[in-house]
């Protein structure tokens, strides 16, 4: 955006006489002519329920994110899905196994490994126990490891999925699997199917943000938060915790704003003659977009600055002003919730402990990444919860797959520190709030991990219920595009009533 | 040869039709004549019981085909026997109709009767005896397995779970009255004879088992079972039923002599405590939050838009419902007129939020008159003890939030008297009381983690 505003006014000047001339008119007619035949013949490629042609007053869809209710009365108005990209152990944390820890060392036998694939392990493994200390928390009695211990305060609020199964073993599928319920690129991610469905709250901010960290962006790239088929204006909006909160969002230096409102105002009138002339939905994105650009260059600002909250608050997240981490973003996402923003995603890299170096360890990394991230989760819970916003918020934790309970032996050699090798058959997965039950525990693994014996829960099962709590039916919630009905689910997918309070 | 005629036999239900819609044909021609209202000479309608009668041989046939390959008993018989007379019937009628009989139109009449009782046994036995009248629910509901279990342990592993299961989920189309594909599953030597393809539905090797396999495969596919539609097995049933098979399927055998894991066990438990208070009925796709138990009219579209123009947001509760959700955040000043407009919908309203808005003690009077209100923000406003004593009205008030406003515990002594109300939220307030009635929750946070350096260290990497 930092183009000059002044060209952009001679080029709307230039437009506006070509516009006129008579040489220009039958320069262009033919074509034209050509155009709107072409134009009526392929419109199976663009939105269906397109029923806007030139000379309908564009303002009714200048703005794609006006609220909408969703199918039917809602339990949550908002999520946060708190990604953590890599995928952690659920046996250093959640799935406690203590025939695991007895066969500790002992190799695997060959029936678990019989017709399985796995991303690096060779040869027959070692078993390998938890590497933390179990014991039981809450009025609900649930199995926590030491390794988080803030989460075991408020493990009465949420509700554990313990028998996720995915199909993809490699972080970028998986991810995008997770997220688009595609492993492929080109899916709308499940954010922008919320701001798709809902549109945005607040009238000065966007409906999807996105904020990171870990230092390294998720391996499926910015796709995982993209809008694939859907207009682009409902793509998650990323936001830094550190210097500018969104990337060229500030004017450049010597344009005031109301050289920046002249210069959008001219930018819309040639999109607005460019969307009568071809009737394309993504003009119209454009426009609102340029708009919400502007509205949130003073918004933006104030609602990702963490500097005005008290010090109890900072004490109890965890967070410090001016850095990037996993602390500021979740103080960040109550923030943004509380403000009225629908959907807020958080990736926070580094979950990958295969034991290849101290890094991601078992015993080392993980043990840092969750000193980064326990406190802030308990504190976002808490405070959610004094708020009243856990109420209406629908927290979601989880990695993309899960790990294998036996130690990783990376090309058939023996590794110096311990870790675990991708495993998508069975893993832990929470959610909180937004009308889910509390302190439950749906589904239970088999007695070393492996695989899941009851309540097996699909990836598209955590789609359809998020999108469930937010007030859609996942079967009738579509998209036409290239002449046929896409879901968030594509053909599969339950509503895991069990969880629901 | 043998599956050419049972062929033949499922095609009885696309012939059936042919002998219906023809002897209805013949009749009406029969009266039209009769009357005199139309003049139809007398070989078009004796061709037409003809051919009538020609098409009641063939669903007959088609019929007892059908009759003996699918696994129906007894019930069956009224039907074939209606279905014999009208084939005799309508023969006799045509016979009747060559030797110009003067009383063809009355002989028509019994026809229509004979074909209608027919059609009907007919229906009830492919529709089932609710079907035409499904209001009464003693045929057609299906209900999750009763376990009359005190100790699981001493509890009878065919007996006391695998049958009440096999009850809940199988036997209404595989027992004694219908025996789809030959099975009948209601007793332990009928799942061993197994149904049409004679497969032994005990074996112990369960990976070659064809029930576990059915049980087990995915929804979507065709030899799924329960079909898709029916109440599915839920997972612990399917694993409970497995275990039995894998043990050898005993028929008189103590849970506990059966050596049962702990998870097993613990699942067990579950599954009789979980089928005891069924909530959500299994046929729905979707959960959607609850709303008020009351018939509304649409709200008043102009005074919506009047509110909208006022950047208020108003949103029905779902799509097609006539219940609002109402939020001012995109208002700057709230004005009189936004009173005016809410008070054209206020019985619609469910959610209202007024979060950091400029509203006083007197406004909350208005918000009482939302009778169906379920949710309410007050939070962040300048609204005291006074003001929450106007809310005695909202019988429907399920959560309130009075975060960071002045009211005391003096104030919150009103809201007990509110029937519906769960949860108040008072952080900052000046609320102290954690309860006033043991229905009520009252949250008023102010949570702290406390620092701890050892939080800080991070283990170096390098």
């Amino acid at each position: 955006m930092s183009t000059d505003p002044l060209k952009l006014l001679n080029e709307l000047s230039l437009h506006r006489l070509s516009l006129s001339t008579r040489r220009n008119f039958l320069k262009t007619c033919g074509l034209s002519l050509g155009a709107m035949a072409l134009t009526s013949m392929l419109s199976g490629c663009d939105n269906s329920n397109k029923t806007v042609s030139s000379g309908i007053d564009a303002r009714d869809i200048t703005n794609p994110l006006t609220p909408k209710a969703p199918h039917f009365a809602a339990k949550a108005k908002s999520v946060i899905y708190l990604h953590m990209a890599g995928a952690p152990s659920q046996f250093e944390l959640f799935d406690y196994k203590p025939l695991l820890t007895k066969l500790h060392g002992q190799p695997c036998p060959p029936s678990l490994l019989q017709g399985k694939k796995f991303a690096f392990i060779r040869g027959t493994p070692l078993m390998l126990g938890a590497q933390s200390q179990f014991d039981r928390y809450g009025q609900s009695g649930t199995w926590l490891s030491d390794r988080i211990p803030y989460f075991t305060q408020v493990v009465d609020e949420v509700s554990f999925l313990r028998a996720v199964h995915t199909d993809q073993f490699n972080h970028a599928p998986a991810q995008l699997l997770m997220h688009t319920g595609s492993a492929q690129p080109g899916r709308p991610s499940i954010g922008s199917w919320a701001t798709y469905g809902l549109g945005s709250e607040n009238y000065n901010l966007p409906g999807f943000v996105v904020l990171t960290s870990g230092g390294v962006q998720p391996d499926a790239g910015k796709q995982i938060w993209g809008s694939g088929f859907l207009p682009s204006v409902y793509q998650g909006v990323q936001c830094r915790s550190k210097g500018d909160p969104v990337l060229y969002l500030s004017n450049p230096e010597g344009i005031t704003r109301n050289i920046r409102r002249q210069a959008i105002n001219a930018i819309n009138e040639v999109n607005e003659l460019t969307f009568e002339e071809f009737g394309d939905n993504e003009t119209v994105s454009r426009i609102g977009q340029y708009e919400m650009a502007f509205r949130m260059q003073m918004s933006v600002p104030e609602v990702m600055n963490i500097k005005d909250e008290p010090d109890y608050i900072h004490e109890m997240y965890g967070t410090q002003v001016g850095k990037e981490s996993f602390a500021n973003n979740a103080l960040l996402a109550r923030k943004l919730v509380e403000k009225g923003v629908r959907f807020v995603q958080l990736f926070d890299w580094g979950w990958d402990s295969h034991g290849v170096d101290k890094f991601s360890a078992l015993e080392v990394g993980m043990i840092n990444k969750c000193r980064e991230t326990d406190r802030a989760i308990a504190a976002l819970l808490m405070d959610l919860k004094q708020r009243g916003l856990l109420e209406e918020t629908l927290v979601v934790w989880g990695g993309e797959f899960g790990r294998t309970p036996m130690q990783e032996n990376r090309n058939g050699v023996s590794q110096q520190y311990t870790g675990r090798d991708h495993h998508p058959d069975a893993f832990t997965m929470w959610m909180a709030g937004g009308g889910i039950k509390k302190g439950f525990s749906h589904g239970t693994t088999d007695e070393i991990g492996y695989e899941g014996i009851s309540g097996k829960q699909s990836v598209y099962d955590i789609q359809a219920t998020i999108l469930n709590q937010l007030g859609f039916d996942h079967e009738a919630f579509t998209y036409n595009f290239q002449g046929r009905d896409f879901r968030l689910t594509d053909v599969q997918g339950t509503v895991i009533k069990d969880i629901i309070a | 040869m043998n599956q050419l005629i049972e062929v033949i036999g499922r095609f009885h239900v696309l012939i059936l039709h042919l002998p219906i819609g023809i002897i209805v044909l013949s009749v009406a021609y029969e009266w039209l004549h009769y009357c005199k209202w139309k003049v139809i000479p007398k070989n078009i309608r004796t061709l037409t019981y003809g051919i009538g009668a020609l098409s009641a041989y063939l669903a007959s046939i088609s019929g007892y085909i059908l009759g003996l390959s699918e696994g129906y008993s007894s019930e069956i018989n009224n039907h074939m026997w209606a279905g014999i007379i009208t084939t005799v019937l309508i023969t006799l009628v045509w016979y009747q109709s060559e030797k110009n009989s003067k009383f063809m139109h009355w002989y028509a009449l019994a026809l229509i009767g004979a074909i209608s009782v027919t059609g009907h046994l007919g229906g009830t036995l492919t529709h089932g005896a609710g079907f035409l009248s499904p209001e009464d629910p003693s045929e057609s509901l299906e209900e999750p397995p009763q376990f009359q279990i005190s100790d699981i342990n001493q509890a009878m592993a065919y007996h006391d779970l695998v049958q009440p299961i096999l009850k809940s989920k199988c036997t209404r189309c595989h027992g004694s009255s219908k025996k789809k594909g030959k099975l009948r599953l209601d007793t332990r030597e009928y799942i061993m004879a197994g149904g049409k393809s004679k497969l032994n539905l005990l074996d112990s090797n369960v990976e070659k088992n064809d029930l576990i396999r059915r049980l087990e495969l995915p929804i979507h596919d065709d030899e799924h079972m329960p079909p898709k539609g029916k109440l599915q097995m839920t997972d612990s049933e399917r694993i409970l039923l497995k275990w039995w098979i894998k043990k050898g399927a005993p028929l008189d055998a103590q849970m506990s002599s059966l050596q049962p894991s702990d998870t097993l066990l613990s699942l067990i438990q579950q599954m009789i405590n979980t089928t005891h208070n069924t909530t959500a009925p299994s046929h729905q796709n979707t959960i959607p939050a609850p709303l008020p138990d009351v018939q509304l009219p649409i709200p008043s579209p102009r005074a919506i838009a009047q509110l909208q123009s006022m950047n208020v947001l108003v949103l029905p509760a779902g799509q097609e419902s006539p219940f609002l959700e109402v939020n001012f955040i995109n208002v700057d000043t709230i004005h009189p007129k936004h009173w005016q407009a809410l008070e054209l919908i206020s019985t619609h309203i469910v959610r209202l939020q007024l979060t950091h808005k400029s509203i006083v003690d007197s406004d909350l009077s208005k918000i009482n008159k939302m009778q169906n209100l379920m949710y309410l923000r007050i939070d962040h406003t300048r609204i005291t003890d006074r003001g929450i004593a106007h809310l005695n009205d909202l019988i429907n008030l399920n959560v309130i939030n009075i975060n960071n406003t002045s009211v005391s515990n003096k104030g919150i002594q009103t809201l007990s008297q509110l029937p519906a109300l769960q949860t108040i939220y008072a952080y900052q307030s000046n609320v102290t009381t954690d309860s006033i009635s043991t229905k009520m929750k009252i949250e008023t946070g102010g949570y702290m983690i406390p620092f701890n350096p050892n939080d800080t260290i991070r283990i170096s990497t390098n």
